[in-house]
């Protein structure tokens, strides 16, 4: 027990930081086991209420949802819900299964009519969905025949996502009795759309990835890579300074701000641009003497690589991403990262 | 990569509609453009072609997907999000 004590007074923030990552480690491995659970959802045969009030509690659980977002923490049961009146001639939404998504849309339409089909997407987002085929054609023709949306020669107007048509063939809607509308791809822009009454294919669409759309993605980033660099501290004992893992989610956060002001076309480019920037600060400790050179280079050293680690991360984050230029830049500079990180362990023990 | 079989398609313009970055447009004269730059390889045009002109292969640019295809030899094709 004294041992311990020892250990605690010597080293606190070790112990900081267990107590931070198990509870985090634990509870992500209940998500991880909800999202079985979740593949076991019966369709709800009726058209119902959306089980979202907006209260306070929707609002924590959103905001966690969106502070764990690449921990998918909470989803939404799929089924055929609606929002206002309950009009079985009000549009009729497509959308997954992801609870910030359900959300969002829910805060947008809130007092409208609306009905809402929500597919199995197993808690992903819409595009994300999309691109691993969860959020398909077969899918939403599944949860709209068990719902009993599709009667025999009767056209049923979707209004779906723009987002959700690298999984969507609609061809194939049409030959199941659906008459497919292409939708906004915004949550934002479907108030006015609904408002218009004329549900136009929405053509003109495209994706921006502009500061509002960097900055959502900026704190998940930063808690991802919070958590990431919580293990590494943890397993790496007390070998490192705890200043790493604040670093390292600083840097986290600022990337995907900076992002298209950062010199280069490559993520981790990008990502190496900013490092060198970042490294001017302990170029300056080092040359005012408050950084030794053991500390001069490992900061050195660590900035850059957790940059190009960031950087070919964000790969996943970010929706204008190209496997091949990925594949590319990974091939590049996964190694580079690696070399980086193992040169501090002789800069640890040597300087 | 997007390439268009010229002599397949018929020009019914549903890969510009479906595209949500803007790769493939038409223009008046019903010349189809195609900007590979901005192409992420979503493969919304493909899937929805009506007479299978375009050519591509539907892929996820995320470096979780391509450690596990390329290093843990996993082609399950699921990524972490």
């Amino acid at each position: 027990m004294n041992i311990l004590l020892d250990f605690y007074q010597k080293y606190p923030s070790f112990f900081v930081a267990l107590a931070v990552y198990i509870p985090l480690a634990v509870f992500w491995n209940y998500a991880r086991r909800r999202k079985k659970l979740i593949k076991k959802y019966d369709i709800i045969p009726d058209l119902q209420q959306l089980p979202l009030s907006l209260g306070l509690s929707d609002y924590t659980k959103a905001f966690i949802s969106w502070v764990f977002l690449f921990m998918r923490l909470f989803s939404v049961r799929p089924g055929y819900y609606f929002t206002g009146q309950k009009d079985e001639n009000s549009p009729l939404l497509v959308t997954c299964n992801n609870f910030l998504t359900v959300f969002l849309l829910a805060r947008r339409i809130a007092g409208r009519s609306v009905r809402l089909l929500i597919v199995n997407t197993n808690g992903i987002n819409v595009w994300c969905a999309a691109g691993e085929d969860k959020f398909s054609a077969a899918e939403i023709i599944d949860k709209a025949m068990r719902v009993r949306l599709l009667k025999e020669g009767q056209k049923t107007d979707m209004i779906l996502p723009k987002l959700c048509l690298s999984g969507v063939r609609l061809s194939d809607l049409r030959k199941a009795g659906i008459r497919p509308i292409i939708g906004p791809m915004y949550a934002k822009d479907i108030p006015e759309y609904l408002d218009k009454r004329e549900f136009d294919n929405r053509i003109n669409d495209r994706f921006q990835f502009g500061l509002q759309s960097r900055s959502f993605t900026a704190l998940p980033t930063a808690v991802q890579f919070l958590y990431y660099f919580l293990g590494v501290y943890v397993l790496t004992f007390w070998t490192l300074s705890s200043t790493v893992i604040w670093v390292a989610t600083g840097l986290a956060f600022l990337y995907p701000v900076l992002f298209p002001f950062l010199p280069g076309k490559q993520f981790a480019v990008k990502g190496i641009s900013l490092g060198l920037i970042a490294s001017i600060l302990p170029a300056v400790f080092f040359y005012t003497g408050s950084f030794n050179l053991e500390h001069f280079l490992f900061w050195i050293l660590f900035i850059i690589a957790t940059l190009i680690f960031i950087g070919l991360s964000y790969t996943g984050n970010s929706p204008i991403s190209n496997h091949t230029l990925v594949k590319k830049e990974t091939v590049r500079f996964l190694p580079v990262m690696i070399i980086l990180y193992l040169c501090i362990i002789p800069v640890k023990i040597f300087l | 990569m997007i390439t268009i079989d010229a002599d397949k398609c018929t020009k019914c313009s549903v890969c510009s509609h479906v595209c949500p970055h803007g790769v493939i447009t038409m223009n008046g004269n019903g010349v189809i453009q195609i900007n590979n730059d901005k192409c992420i390889d979503c493969g919304a045009c493909q899937l929805n072609c009506p007479v299978e002109a375009i050519c591509m292969t539907k892929k996820v640019g995320c470096l979780t997907i391509i450690i596990r295809e390329n290093l843990l030899k996993n082609k399950s094709g699921e990524c972490c999000c």
